[in-house]
């Protein structure tokens, strides 16, 4: 079940509210929660269940072991083990065919490609027990005693199978403590219809540009400036897409009464990449960072080769595929770069050059991120620059972008602070209920036009449900 | 599409937060033996510089834990002191805290009446089961099984279920398309609704095949009553020879070779040069599904895709029917459509064209077998209002043409335009259906038909010809602008029985796919009888049929394409059963 679904919308949604309000104990609710996440999860995959519940149980008892040998090797042995179950669950589902198809290229042997399904959400999932597990073993959290509570942690629908990565210690207090207040469910709303109008009404409408010229067009033929419009449209698509879900997340759990992390803050606005990935995705970058970046796996060397090492998860973390690795390692380049230029030098940049410096980074970093196929990689990198013998403009990129003009200026908008900056404005010249009025019809408004636009929507999946 | 609250203010609503979680944490007890402050300590610059969050960004990435005054007091209710408890409530709301709640309750209200009145309009209104627009059957309810269930397949048709039968949901995409109309300009005068894509310009047309043989030049003998002699040149001077013999990357010559001992020799009276836009833009496309822009108009195409290997199985049925059918006329017409006609010739992607192939076809044909020649039928009107422009059947004007072409093959009457009533309806072509292109769904044209004023009655049969009812031949009173094709005889799932006031003895068989259908009204001049057979919904032997019902004339008609395709098969099925 996806979230851009008036299946989910409209029914799915609708009913979990119901039962959740009904419920007038935490203890009920956090089972409504259980049922309906499971109901979720099932609705693609059911097998997958059995899995998630599976691995949900194992930790459970690594964390009750935990707690029991604390400060003891036994500990340490038991956070291993379950270190080495959960990531080895991940490799297994989502890298074994990459794996295997890289020793095939290097070697002389021919290995069956095994083609394993992998569960949808499980890089998240596992994320999320990987944290609790660790968190458990350093003590920053109680150990969760009761099964269900740790099963409604890690298996929330809200953010079970996109992100964001909700670490427990977020909403620890919050299983079994928490109050709604109407302003809960009134931001709630709020993030769930503008996430759900990100999605819907621009991603979905960017994705046909991109369709257009890189997956179903002509790529060797396409100009410079049609490469560079397409790939520009494609960052675009993916944090409206991303930045939505994670929206509708929190909004759900604003609803349901837990507070999550922000996993965006206009990650374009970024001056520079290290900036950048401050914005974006923001529950991945703190867990590497709080899970990868200060173990001491390469010692006092650790300073370049945690960051590549770093750098490298994060790529790989997206997908099984060399482009991905590609993507972490350039970011890991040039905050590289940025670090040995040093922060204060890099602030003495003129604003204009640093956002310009930042925007192109990013977004030939998107390209790199679209395109698994090197080759294609390649034709696209070529492309920028003109290389591939490819003309300055072309016709029907200049008339793709009449088209859409609107939605792509739109769009560019909406990638900056815009509406906040409004509302701010508008508060300040005192016209709060206005702009709360305003805010209320923008929400009806952009539910009903996605909920019209889902109506023919064949294909709508979040970009981000592949990892 | 917001973010919500910029960072200075973040920051200072966090300190407001950490102070009021320090002091509220001094009345727990301490929960965590083994903190690690020393990492916590140092991180924050060191984040920054690793290009990961620092602390400071986390915080005020924080779901906005800290705006929510109201939330930080309740969240722990138990845990608080009374003073924290009670603070709030004993003082009085301030003009702007007031305004503050309001808004929360306009938000919640209004959002929750919406959200509410859509979901139980979804629940209880009734559901649509067929779409007209686009041609379909809309899903049903799954029917539950284990393997259904444990596949995915139940519940994700539970889903398909709910979205695709949307009450109004003809309306909705109405009001969709309407607003994705808006995302940009219209160009060169033509509105693009949707977006260009390229395929077909220049030398980027990496996807379009070149060996195409067109654009063409067609040397077609003069119509004449020879059409109805037997073919019997079967010599290859067509498409596939000449497009490989010829130096010319423009035009290339193809010489028919009619299935007219004469036609080689015979002086060309018709030189067909197949249409050619290096300008035409791909708007769409999906498999052979194309919408095009040429010139400033768009249009609606489905491309050729006959597959020549099969020409000689349906030349094999043909002339086993013939066989079967010994004293009666037998015609084969491959009917040709708008990939002949309109259809820019950069854009066809198969390697034979469907002018090619019908001729191939017909040059395998049994001499006894009548050849109607549509390409001479249609020719001299080709500047008239032939085919549709989004859709993938004919006008009935060229039906009409290709009829008279038959008339003539057959020695029957055939009544002229005038001894028609003429109508005009709008419709929306086919390629609508088929595609779901939105940039078409605004792009209505016309339909003109043409209802035959002499007498005659219509029944209407099952596959199995159980007789059904009697009916209207042309039942404009049901005319639907999206089914517009279904004006001729209501369905081609019925069998029809047209019994006319001609009283010259003979009996047609029309063993057809939906293409001839607008051809049949034109013929209730021509024959006494006529049966109407789609050969997709026919559960009985038809040469037995034909032999049953004394059929002097049996006429085989369908697209080239279709020819080659399933419905060739069938046809040769039908014979079998």
């Amino acid at each position: 079940m996806i979230f851009a679904d008036l299946f989910f919308l409209y029914f799915f949604m609708a009913l979990c509210f119901i039962a959740y309000f009904i419920c007038r104990k935490t203890v009920y609710r956090n089972w409504v929660l259980i049922v309906f996440s499971m109901i979720f999860y099932a609705w693609g995959e059911p097998v997958w269940v059995f899995l998630l519940v599976g691995s949900v149980t194992v930790n459970y008892f690594a964390g009750l072991l935990i707690d029991k040998f604390r400060d003891t090797k036994k500990a340490t042995a038991v956070t291993a083990c379950a270190l080495i179950f959960d990531i080895g669950l991940l490799m297994f589902f989502k890298y074994t065919g990459f794996f295997v198809e890289n020793f095939n290229a290097i070697s002389p042997v021919d290995l069956p490609v095994p083609h394993i399904e992998m569960p949808i959400g499980i890089s998240f999932f596992t994320f999320q027990i990987i944290s609790y597990i660790l968190d458990c073993y350093w003590g920053k959290i109680k150990v969760q005693r009761s099964w269900y509570k740790l099963l409604m942690y890690i298996s929330m629908f809200p953010q079970l199978v996109a992100g964001p990565i909700v670490r427990y210690a977020v909403i620890e207090d919050e299983i079994d403590n928490r109050v709604i207040t109407s302003a809960d469910i009134s931001d709630g709303i709020t993030r769930i219809c503008m996430g759900l109008g990100k999605k819907v009404i621009l991603s979905n409408n960017l994705s046909t540009i991109v369709d257009t010229f890189f997956k179903n067009g002509d790529l060797a033929s396409l100009s410079v400036v049609g490469t560079w419009y397409t790939v520009i449209v494609y960052a675009m698509q993916v944090y409206f897409d991303f930045s939505g879900y994670s929206d509708i997340a929190i909004g759900l759990g604003r609803i349901f009464g837990f507070h999550f992390d922000e996993n965006f803050r206009y990650p374009f606005v970024s001056k520079n990449i290290t900036e950048f990935w401050q914005r974006w995705h923001i529950s991945l970058g703190t867990f590497f960072r709080d899970y990868l970046l200060y173990v001491p796996i390469f010692g006092k060397r650790r300073k370049y080769l945690n960051l590549f090492l770093v750098w490298f998860c994060t790529g790989f973390w997206h997908g099984a595929n060399w482009n991905y690795i590609i993507w972490g390692l350039y970011f890991g380049l040039f905050i590289l770069i940025e670090r040995t230029i040093g922060n204060k030098n890099m602030r003495k940049m003129p604003k204009a050059l640093a956002h310009i410096y930042n925007t192109i980074v990013v977004v030939v970093g998107f390209g790199i991120f679209y395109f698994t196929d090197l080759g294609k990689l390649g034709t696209f990198l070529g492309n920028l620059v003109g290389m591939n013998g490819n003309s300055f403009v072309d016709k029907i990129s200049t008339q793709n972008m009449m088209a859409n003009a609107w939605l792509v200026i739109v769009s560019i908008a909406l990638c900056m602070p815009v509406i906040p900056a409004l509302k701010k404005k508008l508060e300040s010249m005192n016209l709060y209920l206005a702009t709360s009025v305003g805010q209320t019809v923008l929400n009806v408004a952009v539910f009903a036009l996605s909920s019209i636009l889902l109506v023919n929507a064949t294909n709508n999946p979040f970009i981000y449900w592949q990892f | 599409m917001s973010d919500h609250i910029d960072d200075k203010e973040l920051e200072e609503l966090n300190e407001i937060y950490r102070r009021k979680m320090e002091a509220q944490k001094s009345h727990e007890p301490k929960k965590a033996k083994h903190e690690k402050p020393a990492k916590d300590v140092k991180s924050e610059n060191t984040h920054s510089e690793k290009g990961l969050p620092n602390k400071k960004a986390e915080n005020s990435a924080k779901s906005e834990k800290p705006v929510n005054t109201e939330k930080q007091i309740k969240v722990k209710p138990e845990k608080q002191d009374k003073e924290e408890k009670t603070q709030p409530e004993s003082k009085p709301l301030t003009e702007g805290e007031r305004r503050k709640k309001l808004a929360v309750k306009i938000n919640i209200g209004v959002c929750t009446a919406f959200f509410a009145v859509v979901a139980v309009g979804l629940l209880v209104l009734p559901r649509p089961t067929i779409s007209e627009s686009e041609k379909r059957n809309l899903a049903t309810f799954p029917k539950f099984t284990w393997d259904a269930y444990w596949s995915g397949d139940y519940t994700s048709d539970i889903s398909y279920f709910f979205n695709d039968t949307v009450p109004f949901r003809d309306t909705f995409k109405s009001i969709g398309a309407g607003f994705r109309s808006l995302f940009g300009f219209s160009i060169n005068g033509a509105e693009i609704k949707g977006n260009v894509s390229q395929v077909n310009s220049g030398a980027s047309q990496t996807e379009v095949t070149t060996v195409s043989t067109k654009p063409i030049a067609i040397v077609t003998p003069a119509p004449s009553d020879t059409s109805s002699e037997a073919p019997e040149s079967k010599d290859e001077t067509s498409s596939k020879d000449n497009s490989d013999d010829s130096k010319s990357d423009t035009s290339k010559a193809e010489t028919s070779s009619k299935p007219d001992n004469s036609s080689n020799s015979s002086k060309p009276e018709n030189v067909y040069i197949a249409p050619s836009d290096p300008d035409a833009q791909v708007l769409y496309e999906e498999g052979s599904q194309l919408v095009y822009q040429s010139g400033d108009t768009i249009y609606g195409a489905q491309l050729y895709n006959g597959n020549r290997d099969n020409a000689e199985d349906y030349a094999n049925t043909l002339n086993t029917l013939k066989t079967l059918l010994p004293d009666a006329n037998v015609y084969s017409m491959l009917a040709l459509t708008q990939n002949t006609f309109i259809t820019p010739a950069e854009l066809e992607k198969t390697k034979y064209t469907e002018l090619s192939d019908s001729e191939y076809i017909s040059n395998m044909l049994s001499k006894d077998i009548k050849v109607i020649d549509t390409m001479n039928a249609l020719l001299p009107h080709q500047k008239e209002n032939l085919f549709f422009l989004r859709d993938c059947h004919w006008q009935q004007l060229g039906a009409y043409y290709a009829a008279q072409s038959f008339a003539k093959a057959a020695s029957v009457n055939f009544a002229k335009l005038s001894d028609y009533d003429k109508y005009e309806e709008d419709c929306l072509g086919s390629v609508y259906a088929a595609t779901q292109y939105e940039g078409l769904m605004y792009e209505g044209e016309t339909f003109t038909y043409y209802v035959p004023k002499n007498e005659y009655t219509t029944d209407y049969y099952d596959e199995d010809y159980e007789y059904q009812f009697e009916y209207p031949l042309m039942p404009r009173s049901d005319y639907n602008t999206t089914a517009f094709y279904s004006l001729f005889m209501v369905a081609d799932s019925y069998i029809k029985h047209i019994t006319t006031d001609v009283d010259n003895g003979r009996v047609l068989v029309v063993l057809k796919d939906d293409y001839p259908s607008a051809m049949v009204p034109c013929l209730t001049s021509s024959f006494s009888e006529i049966y109407v057979i789609d050969v997709r919904y026919c559960n009985f032997n038809v040469a037995d049929f034909c032999v049953e019902k004394g059929a002097t004339d049996v006429l085989v008609g369908m697209t080239t394409e279709n020819a080659l395709g399933e419905i060739g098969d069938t046809l040769s099925y039908l014979l079998n059963i």
